[in-house]
Order: C-alpha cells, then structure tokens, then sequence
C-alpha cells in the first residue's frame, strides 16, 4: 500500500467523529453485555492467543476477579484492558476504516473486546479468561478522573478508585478530608496531592493546627505570586505560596539555614544556592 | 505596613482560579524574551527551565535516541503525563548518569531550534531558537529530604 502523507478533507472532518466515539467507549458504564456477548469475547481471546481455552467467567471487578481465582501478582501486568484500550484502537480503526489501511482482521477482536468488557486476563495454569464488566460510573472534569463527592470509578460489587484533579487519592481524602491529620499531609510526597489534601483540609485550619507564627509576606511581582512565612510550632517553616495556576501549595524549608523571609525560603527551595551548581535567577513563573 | 496572612494567600488563589484576576490565567504559557540572559529560569511548577551556556556539565551522559519526552526521572510520556518536551526535533538531550527521585539537576539540553515543555495544568514554556543550551532544575523538598535523611540514618 503507497503511504499516506496527507489526509482529505473529509478523511480529517471523521477525525473528531472517531474521537468521540472512542471516548464514549472508553467510558462507558452500561451493563447490558450478554452472556453471548463474553461468548463472543472468549472467542476473540482464543483467536488473538490462538489456543484453545477452557472457559470463561464473568466479574464485577478488577477485586473480583482476584476473589474468583485470578493471579493477584499477574494480573495488573498481564491483563488487557477491553474498552480500555479505546485510545490506540479508535487510531487504527480509523485508517482502516477511512484511509484503507489493511490491517490483520484480529484487530476485530480487540474492538469487540473493546465493546463488552473493561479488564481481560487468562489465568495460564487453569485455562480460564476472566473479564471483568464494565464500571457502573465513571466521573470526570476536564479530561481528568475527578469527584469530589464519591469515587471516581465504580464497579458493580463497590470496588472503587477516588481521584481528584487526575490524582489518584484516597477515601478519606475525598470523603472525611476533615479527619485528615497535619502529619499525613506533610508526608505526601506528590506536591499536586499535598495541596489537594490541604485544600479540602482547610488552609486555615492548617495554620491553626500547626500553631504557626507569622514570620514574613510579599507580593512576588517576578513570578506572579502572593507568599507568606510561618514558624510552626512542631513542623518548623513553612512557606506558602500561590501559584499561577490558582492554587495554593506549602513547603517546608529547613530551620537552620538563616531563612527568615519568602524570599530566602524561595531561594532555598530553587537550589540556587547550593555550591556546586551553576548560578541561575528566577524570571518567571507558569 | 502589616503583613499578609494565609487568607490573602488563598484569595489570591482563588481570583487567578476564577479567571477574576487581571493578568495572570491559569495555564498561561510563558516565553524567554530574546533578550533574556545565561543564568534567566522560568518555573514550571516545580521544573526549572533555564538558560545556560559552557557546554554538557560533568557526570552527564548522552541520550542516544530521546524515546521518553518526559523531563521527569521515572515518568513516561503517557496522557496527562508532566513537563514533557513537545518534541525531541533537533534536541540532543544529556541525563545525569544517577538521575533518580533525588536528583535536584535534571537533563542538559542543546537545542538547534528552540523548544517548548509542555504540562497539562501549568502554561507551555518555551525557549527561543537563539538559545543553544538549557538546563532543567528540580525544586527541593524539604520534607522529601528529612525523611531520605532519617531513612540513611536507621
């Protein structure tokens, strides 16, 4: 086949019609799929791995799957992941739908798969596939995994995954973020966590808790944000700062290097000063 | 003139999140000015951007072919993924040879035609095609630290 360099109008005007049919897929939560439907899909197993295999049993999840003989150790790592696997298929599905790409037919398989189940995995010592059915929700904002009031992903039998913003956190965040303690907070190492977690906490509140004083606070015209310096009673400085993305996030800096001002702290958490590196200067912030 | 208080931080915050505030927008990307100088960085979150001349600092090695546009150690370029180049084209990228969660340098780059890193939240930045050399920066953690600190002590 002569390779494409170019697509037509139209070819291009289908784009967004497989995005968002795929994205659809992706997400789906409907539980209408038959038990010829997993029939088909077991099938379309034995086809892609081209042995002939025991039998098939249907999951509520990812976690029942486990409960009902699936390798614990194995399976994250060894499953296909049914609808899923919507990004890559909606691409080659379109070229070969749109732009006459030849494509091996197993690629049939993957779609059906794609269309009745969520996880796939063969069990090698039983011969048995399991296949979980889809989530009954899924939540998002923004392209991004998010809900603030229940999990973001949830499967028949209450299996769950709690996101926010794209990050996955826990229940307790999500749900009692209030009961979160001052210490678990600071030893969440992703800082995008860390603010989440604050932010449901309480800014406030936090101060607060952590008993702070009040050391020191400017406007940072140079990168576009508000700080402020507390001296806590037992979690030594802490600075706080906006970001130009709207959000707030704090750092600790350590209490014995002569910081008592944002912009010491700022230059500690930069690195700036440490010996064996090159100087730099801060110009902005994004 | 009295300070400012956590409460202004958080309204602060909140005006730039509600698109209230006047000249900065969530996601706004940024660019070096042609005019910037060796030693000017631009933050990504928590990813120095900056410029920087005297060629490949020691204990750096060559990336033969960048399959990972990740300028983070351990992340791959995957959807969503954080401070990743937008392409590797004409970019010859150079790693610590020990880049890990505790590296605060991060790739050396020599660009022939510019740059831009890319983030889902934060704004693109990018680096005009008058600049030839960029270091990446990781900002510290204190937290992160102690508790690495405490761990070699046990």
């Amino acid at each position: 086949m002569k390779k494409i360099t170019k697509l037509t109008k139209k070819q291009t005007a289908k784009m967004s019609e497989y995005r968002e049919e795929w994205i659809a897929k992706g997400l789906c939560t409907n539980q209408d799929s038959t038990n010829e439907d997993f029939t088909e899909c077991f099938h379309a197993v034995e086809t892609l791995t081209e042995e002939k295999l025991k039998g098939f049993i249907v999951c509520d999840s990812p976690l029942d799957m486990i409960s009902k003989g699936a390798d614990k150790g194995k399976l994250f790592s060894e499953s296909s992941y049914g609808q899923w696997e919507a990004t890559w298929i909606s691409y080659y599905k379109f070229f070969r739908d749109e732009c006459g790409l030849k494509l091996d037919e197993r690629m049939n398989d993957f779609i059906t798969m794609a269309e009745h189940t969520c996880w796939v995995y063969i069990q090698q010592d039983t011969r048995t596939v399991y296949f979980c059915r889809k989530p009954i929700e899924v939540h998002m904002l923004n392209g991004l995994l998010n809900n603030g009031d229940g999990p973001s992903v949830l499967f028949k039998d209450g299996f769950s995954v709690w996101s926010l913003e794209g990050h996955r956190v826990t229940e307790q965040i999500v749900m009692n973020p209030k009961t979160l303690t001052v210490e678990q907070i600071h030893k969440e190492e992703n800082s995008d966590i860390q603010t989440i977690m604050v932010d449901r906490f309480g800014w406030q509140e936090y101060i607060e808790q952590c008993e702070s004083k009040l050391l020191d606070s400017r406007r940072n015209d140079i990168e576009n944000t508000v700080e402020v310096l507390y001296q806590t009673k037992n979690f030594g400085l802490r600075l706080f700062c906006t970001c130009p993305t709207g959000r707030v996030f704090v750092k600790g800096v350590p209490p014995d290097q002569n910081i008592n001002s944002c912009e010491d702290a700022q230059n500690w958490l930069s690195g700036y000063q440490r010996d064996n590196r090159k100087k730099f200067q801060t110009i902005g912030r994004t | 003139m009295s300070l400012l208080t956590i409460e202004d931080v958080v309204k602060h915050a909140e005006t730039i999140s509600d698109g209230r505030h006047d000249t900065v927008k969530p996601g706004m990307p940024q660019t070096f000015s042609d005019a910037a100088c060796d030693g000017d960085m631009i933050w990504q979150g928590d990813l120095g951007i900056g410029i920087t001349s005297g060629g490949v600092p020691q204990g750096y090695q060559r990336v033969e072919k960048i399959e990972n546009l990740c300028l983070v150690p351990g992340k791959d370029k995957t959807i969503g993924s954080r401070h990743c180049l937008e392409s590797a084209k004409g970019i010859e990228m150079w790693v610590p040879k020990v880049w890990d969660e505790t590296s605060l340098d991060g790739p050396y780059l020599l660009l022939s035609n510019g740059m831009t890193v890319s983030h889902p939240k934060h704004g693109d930045v990018s680096v005009p095609s008058c600049f030839n050399e960029v270091q990446i920066m990781y900002q510290r953690e204190y937290d992160t630290e102690l508790r690495r600190e405490r761990r070699a002590k046990d």
